[in-house]
């Protein structure tokens, strides 16, 4: 294994719809040789596109991947910071299709750039984003994968019956008192990929996927920027299946 | 299976470099870790039976972190024995246990007719499940304080059961494991980390089940988390077998029961799981 630090490069990136500007980063490893890679998208909370995006692009970019930490919302943000509830994003069905919309351009936009494998495309959200992940999966999206980190999971009732396609990863903890594992039961049938994780104790903070919440007290592996929690050694292995070539 | 060990080479120059992406570890997530001289059969008695166990050393002559390993209720065969050695592949001084003294289940009713009280009986179980630890400790070689168990099926009941009498195990590990017990509240007393997997479909492991296991960890503290996969059976992770315990090359168990079937996927994907946790609570600081 080489101990060299690979070298990342992240580029702004935006796109107007109407009078909304979107804004991403675009995060690859420069050492990668790789003509087409796999993209995945990384999608945030109810408090827009941060910094913490970026890392987990760029830990996803080291991997092999171009990383897109994605904008949903536009225009600064549509719900305004993280005291708003997430089951209120959840009650307004306009905002959830504003944002499905804003997957689905954010999709097109990365298909479309050189170097990206179009056929090999994936989701990954956390908190919100991981309702819009879902909800894309929801949808019959043609995405590889789509994993959720924390998200809700109460269905939109927009597309009822629609075949999943894509493969789909649960992460959740026991404890998560927006959307609580007694509530919630496995879809079955239609996406026979899916797997979650309840992770516990003394929060959900085990089967999250990256260490926001870095105050808080820990399990025996800490949820650390740059630790290879088993959360994340999940989603590794998921996405290195779902991007396989056959 | 091969698209997976080139893409994980994309890993190669991360940041985080990580040892399970050594050479030994993917011959053992593709089956083809095999122990060559250091890998032995061990009796020892307990139950009132003698017992016959499979031991399985890592080169070199340090002290390793060890794995007792149970096998599934029907008894233990070579899918087991090669899992000891893969574990030793991987760096592990492992102990693929014997809880029936030899003995091969082909019919279903004489399995339960000795698993059935077997399991009700908790005292019974911890003290086989201990006196297969005294034998894995017995090898100078296993390092008792960096312990852990793993089991399937009933073998995951043994290494729930140690783990909630008290032994020091950092890491548990169930596949496909009954999740009842009798004593939920010597949960208190685990003090590593537990995984458990288990198939969405699993006929012997309801809901219900499931629900009041995570309550039960939950209400004792326990650092756990399960995973479900999704359209798998009972025993999912168990490739098919003849009616004398040695493998086949057949898609279907010789003996088909309901709701019993392998997935070849998930078991994989547990299999990494299992990996990646032993991984994680014995090798980073």
């Amino acid at each position: 294994l080489s101990t060299v630090a690979p070298i990342i490069d992240t580029e702004s990136f935006e796109y107007r719809h109407g009078d909304i500007v979107f804004d991403g980063a675009l995060v690859a490893d420069r050492d990668v040789d790789a003509d087409r890679r796999p993209a995945v998208l990384v999608l945030e909370g109810i408090e827009g596109r941060t910094e913490v995006q970026v890392d987990v692009a760029r830990r996803l970019a080291t991997q092999g991947y171009l990383g897109v930490a994605v904008d949903l919302f536009g225009g600064k943000r549509l719900v305004p910071g993280r005291s708003a509830a997430p089951s209120s994003c959840r009650s307004s069905s306009r905002t959830a299709m504003r944002c499905a919309g804003a997957c689905c351009t954010w999709l097109d936009v990365v298909r479309s750039r050189a170097g990206v494998d179009p056929d090999r495309v994936a989701t990954i959200g956390f908190c919100f984003g991981g309702l819009c992940v879902l909800d894309l999966a929801r949808a019959g999206a043609e995405v590889s994968a789509v994993a959720s980190s924390h998200g809700l999971l109460t269905p939109p009732g927009l597309t009822p019956g629609t075949p999943i396609t894509a493969r789909v990863a649960v992460f959740h903890g026991w404890e998560d008192p927006f959307a609580t594992c007694r509530r919630h039961s496995p879809r079955r049938g239609a996406d026979p990929t899916w797997r979650r994780l309840a992770g516990s104790r003394p929060r959900p903070r085990h089967a999250r996927l990256h260490g926001r919440d870095s105050g808080r007290p820990r399990g025996p592996h800490p949820v650390r920027p740059g630790r290879r929690t088993p959360a994340w050694a999940s989603l590794e292995w998921f996405l290195t299946e779902a991007f396989a070539v056959p | 299976m091969r698209t997976w060990i080139s893409l994980t080479c994309f890993s190669a120059n991360t940041c985080d470099p990580c040892p399970l992406r050594s050479r030994a570890r993917e011959r053992a997530i593709s089956g083809g870790a095999d122990q060559d001289g250091n890998d032995r059969e061990v009796e020892y008695r307990a139950d009132d039976l003698t017992m016959i166990a499979h031991l399985a050393l890592p080169d070199g002559t340090d002290q390793r972190p060890a794995v007792l390993i149970g096998h599934e209720g029907i008894g233990l065969n070579e899918y087991q024995r090669r899992r000891a050695n893969q574990l030793a592949e991987c760096g592990y001084v492992a102990l693929a246990m014997d809880y029936h003294g030899g003995q091969w289940f082909s019919d279903p009713e004489q399995m339960m007719a000795r698993l059935g009280p077997l399991l009700a009986d908790p005292d019974r179980v911890r003290a086989i499940g201990r006196a297969a630890l005294r034998e894995l400790l017995a090898e100078p070689r296993a390092d008792a304080a960096r312990l852990a168990a793993v089991g399937y099926g009933a073998g995951g009941t043994i290494a729930l059961e140690l783990a909630r009498d008290g032994v020091d195990l950092k890491a548990v590990v169930g596949v496909n494991p009954p999740l009842e017990t009798v004593r939920p509240e010597d949960s208190v007393n685990i003090t590593g980390h537990v995984l458990v997997c288990v198939g969405s479909e699993d006929p012997l492991v309801s809901v219900e089940q499931r629900r009041s296991f995570q309550e039960e960890m939950q209400a004792a503290g326990v650092d756990w988390q399960l995973n479900i996969y999704g359209g798998a059976e009972h025993a999912f992770h168990l490739p098919p077998v003849n009616s004398d315990g040695s493998l086949s090359t057949a898609d279907t168990h010789e003996l088909s029961v309901p709701g019993v079937g392998y997935h070849p996927a998930h078991a994989e994907r547990a299999w990494r799981q299992l990996l990646d946790l032993l991984d994680l609570t014995f090798r980073r600081p």
